[in-house]
């Protein structure tokens, strides 16, 4: 059976880098004593997968990992059961048990929204409209042979300021990226020193529907 | 700027910021106790020791111990540019603020580190000028019983086993604490129980090349290095922290037994965790499940100086196979003895590529000098074993520089790997895909062991051996020769043997900007070179010089159980080319019968 879980990376935890959490997570199912499904062969692995990286040092209330198991538990059962074991900082929101015919989160995913909060709460608006009235922003990212300049302008789909955290919708599926530390330097870049960043959430896009993976339980 | 600000400067950050599964917190402890094992997290996290000492003095509701790691170079530089001093992981806590502050001696190669972290904490580095107010700097771990060369820094040693002597060490601060009593009585307090050795206690005087030893203030004429008895019921952490760095070690290291048997002449360890001392296949048992369900881990190593060598092997392996049947769990043994080695074990290890045996001399003779009975005969059954179970790849490890050696003795390990090369083609058929990797170290005489006497081989003689092993081996296909640079080997001669005046060269070397020595990118040699330059001494001089048996070593004040006189005998055998015998199969009369008999008793 699939088990899909949403799952909140807090400040305890923000510097464990993609790889390593994945270790983390291979532990906590261990321990929780959850019958996982290994992949066949002779090396036989965890089925589990993670969908978009985070970088080093950012939080989030919206990860998201896919595994499975071997025999049916209750998806909130396996919850439970994960948050008894986890570390602090790594909390379970939610589990569901995709349809079939749900694809990979991962695949999908189109969009995340970062919570960026400012230093001093200063009003920012201006330096916001400021970047998005920009045609082109261009900044180096990783190739695969050295760096390349590439236009991020069109990966920021919104930004707005609420108290003194600023809002940010931006591009994050496979084809087009762009990581939240790299928007803090654009920020910073415009006079906006930030403190500190989280994820707030992913959509993915199904048929051409943007939505939620899955909600939160309140 | 704020921690966070740095953290996200520097490389793997999370290193630094503890939160660990299985950590531990509190709030007011009586003796804050901070652990450092004076290298990186990567090292100190893999350490052993360091989980024992860590969850020991934790299960202890007074004390609080937290941890600190040498920062990696990129970190420093930021801390001290920013005034940030050595914090624990746990709360942050700047690291002088500890009532007590331990490091663990694994290598000479870290003495460096220490100094450095007492720099970075902003502590007085030199015992004699620490203030009232300042931890009490302690230190353990194998190099403790000859570490004349941090006399100066370090104001008490812990010898031997921690299990016990920690809790004494918590038990007489508190009683110190309470007498308001000054700094200086506590060390004298320390040096009143087993085990611990205040150097500053001592007064160490050089008269014509002499040294003459003068205890001071009722501290005893010898320490005695500690020794759990009852090991199978003393202390062994079963809630393990977790790291979320991959460290170097990632595993439950399941401490099968204490202490070694065989008596190879040029292993330290084997002389200073005498005597043997092993855990029941039952108590094992119940170790390895409470330390899997605990942390996660899919591995178990089962740890000990010779693992081959435990009594119940067979029945400890199918026992944990039936235990984690259902879990995945690779179970695995690090030191494989080639005598000891049962192609059985090979396939509850099957996802190691190769394996790794340690003939140590490739001659007969020179086994026999050694006293690492193996014979050719077994090594080459075992390779045979090997390669019969599918392994196409095995790594043989090698000293070069043993005393009294050879050319011919070289040649005996060229030899060896021929006749290994033969045997894959008896059992493959061909040489394809055939890899056989020779690789060797440089001899280090060490403190208490058979060849503590001796010089080292000269770098010319090292290289020229090096040279024509690598000349004999090229003509093989298929087999490969590695060697590590003799550099730093000198350097460890000295600083293992060395006597109080090398403290001062290490705090020269340190000023220098030698750290991290162990670290083969970050190695200083020339700011060692100076360092010993500076002092009149010279690195070569300690490395070559053959000490005669019957002058007192600076080391002389520490006990280890084995006595002089049993060194001396296993010399004087090695020079005949004697073995001896492994003592299992009869005492050897190594000094260490009275805590051998206690053991079997219980």
């Amino acid at each position: 059976m699939r088990v899909l879980l949403r799952f909140e990376k807090g400040n305890e935890v923000k510097y464990i880098s993609h790889l390593d959490m994945q270790r983390l997570f291979q532990r906590a199912l261990r321990r929780a004593k959850l019958p996982c499904a290994y992949s066949q062969g002779f090396n036989p692995h965890l089925l589990i997968s993670f969908a978009a990286a985070l970088p080093v040092g950012v939080c989030s209330d919206a990860e998201f990992v896919e595994f499975q198991l071997t025999k049916f538990i209750h998806p909130l059962e396996v919850m439970k059961r994960l948050n008894e074991v986890m570390p602090k900082g790594v909390k379970i929101l939610n589990a569901i048990e995709p349809e079939e015919s749900f694809p990979n989160v991962g695949s999908v995913i189109a969009l995340a929204e970062y919570a960026f909060t400012t230093k001093n709460g200063d009003d920012y608006s201006k330096a916001l409209k400021d970047i998005l009235a920009q045609e082109e922003i261009t900044i180096e990212k990783k190739a695969k042979k050295g760096f390349a300049l590439v236009n991020v302008r069109p990966m920021i789909h919104r930004l707005t300021q609420n108290g003194e955290v600023i809002k940010a919708t931006l591009s994050c599926s496979n084809s087009e990226n762009l990581r939240a530390d790299k928007m803090a330097e654009i920020l910073s870049c415009n006079g906006i020193s930030v403190a500190s960043i989280k994820r707030t959430s992913i959509l993915i896009c199904i048929d051409g529907f943007i939505k939620e993976p899955l909600g939160v339980n309140k | 700027m704020t921690l966070d600000d740095i953290l996200l400067k520097v490389d793997k950050p999370a290193r630094y910021v503890g939160g660990e599964l299985n950590s531990h917190f509190k709030e007011n402890a009586e003796v804050n106790f901070v652990f450092s094992y004076p290298d990186t997290y990567e090292m100190g996290m893999s350490h052993l020791g360091g989980k024992i000492i860590y969850h020991l003095l934790n299960s202890r509701e007074d004390t609080f111990c937290q941890r600190a790691y040498a920062p990696w170079v990129d970190m420093e530089e930021l801390m001290r540019k920013h005034n940030i001093p050595l914090f624990t992981l746990e709360n942050k806590m700047p690291v002088k603020n500890a009532d007590i502050w331990g490091f663990t001696l694994q290598y000479e190669l870290s003495y460096t580190n220490i100094l450095n972290m007492l720099s970075l904490a902003g502590v007085t580095i030199k015992s004699a000028e620490r203030k009232e107010d300042e931890p009490l700097i302690v230190a353990g771990g194998p190099c403790a019983n000859h570490a004349e060369m941090l006399a100066d820094f370090v104001d008490c040693f812990l010898l031997g086993d921690g299990e016990e002597s920690l809790m004494e060490l918590i038990d007489v601060y508190k009683a110190w604490k309470a007498s308001g009593k000054s700094r200086s009585e506590l060390l004298e307090m320390l040096s009143q129980n087993e085990g611990f050795y205040v150097p500053s206690l001592y007064e160490h005087k050089v008269v014509d090349g002499k040294l003459t030893i003068t205890p001071l203030k009722n501290a005893p004429k010898q320490v005695k290095r500690r020794v759990v008895v009852d090991f199978e019921n003393t202390f062994c952490p079963t809630k393990l922290i977790v790291p979320t760095v991959e460290v170097v070690h990632d595993r439950i290291m399941l401490e099968i037994f204490r202490g070694c048997t065989r008596g190879c002449r040029f292993c330290q360890a084997g002389f200073l965790y005498r005597p043997i001392r092993e855990r029941s296949v039952e108590k094992l048992k119940q170790i390895a499940r409470e330390s899997a369900d605990s942390t996660g881990y899919d591995e178990i190593s089962l740890t000990s100086l010779s693992s081959g060598d435990y009594s119940n092997l067979n029945q400890l392996i199918s026992t944990l196979n039936c235990e984690f049947n259902e879990e995945r769990m690779d179970i695995s043994l690090p030191s494989l003895r080639i005598d000891s080695f049962n192609p059985d074990f090979v396939s509850t290890q099957m996802r190691k590529s190769s394996l790794t045996f340690a003939p140590e001399a490739g001659s007969q003779r020179m086994r026999n000098i050694i006293n690492k009975n193996v014979s050719e005969e077994d090594l080459l059954k075992t390779v045979r074993g090997a390669y019969s179970a599918g392994y196409r790849a095995i790594k043989l490890y090698f000293m070069i520089g043993l005393p009294f050696e050879t050319m011919e003795d070289i040649k005996g390990i060229a030899d060896l790997a021929r006749k290994c090369t033969e045997i894959y083609q008896e059992v493959f058929g061909n040489k394809k895909n055939m890899r056989i990797t020779v690789s060797t170290s440089v001899f280090i005489p060490k403190p208490f062991t058979p060849f503590q006497w001796i010089n080292q081989d000269s770098e010319e003689s090292v290289k020229e051996k090096q040279r024509y092993l690598s000349d004999l081996i090229r003509q093989m296909r298929g087999v490969e020769y590695k060697y590590h640079d003799s550099t730093a080997s000198k350097l460890e001669v000295a600083c293992a043997r060395g006597g109080r005046e090398m403290c001062a060269v290490l705090y020269s070397a340190w000023k220098n900007g030698a750290k991290l020595d162990a670290w083969h990118e970050h190695f200083d040699i020339e700011a060692w070179q100076k360092a010993f330059a500076e002092h009149g001494l010279s690195m070569e001089e300690y490395a070559s010089r053959v000490i005669d048996v019957d002058e007192t070593l600076p080391w002389d004040t520490v006990d280890v159980g084995v006595t002089k006189e049993y060194y001396k005998r296993e010399l004087a055998k090695a020079q005949r080319e004697e073995t001896t015998r492994d003592c299992r199969q009869g005492c050897t009369g190594c000094g260490m019968m009275n805590v051998c008999k206690k053991e079997v008793k219980s």
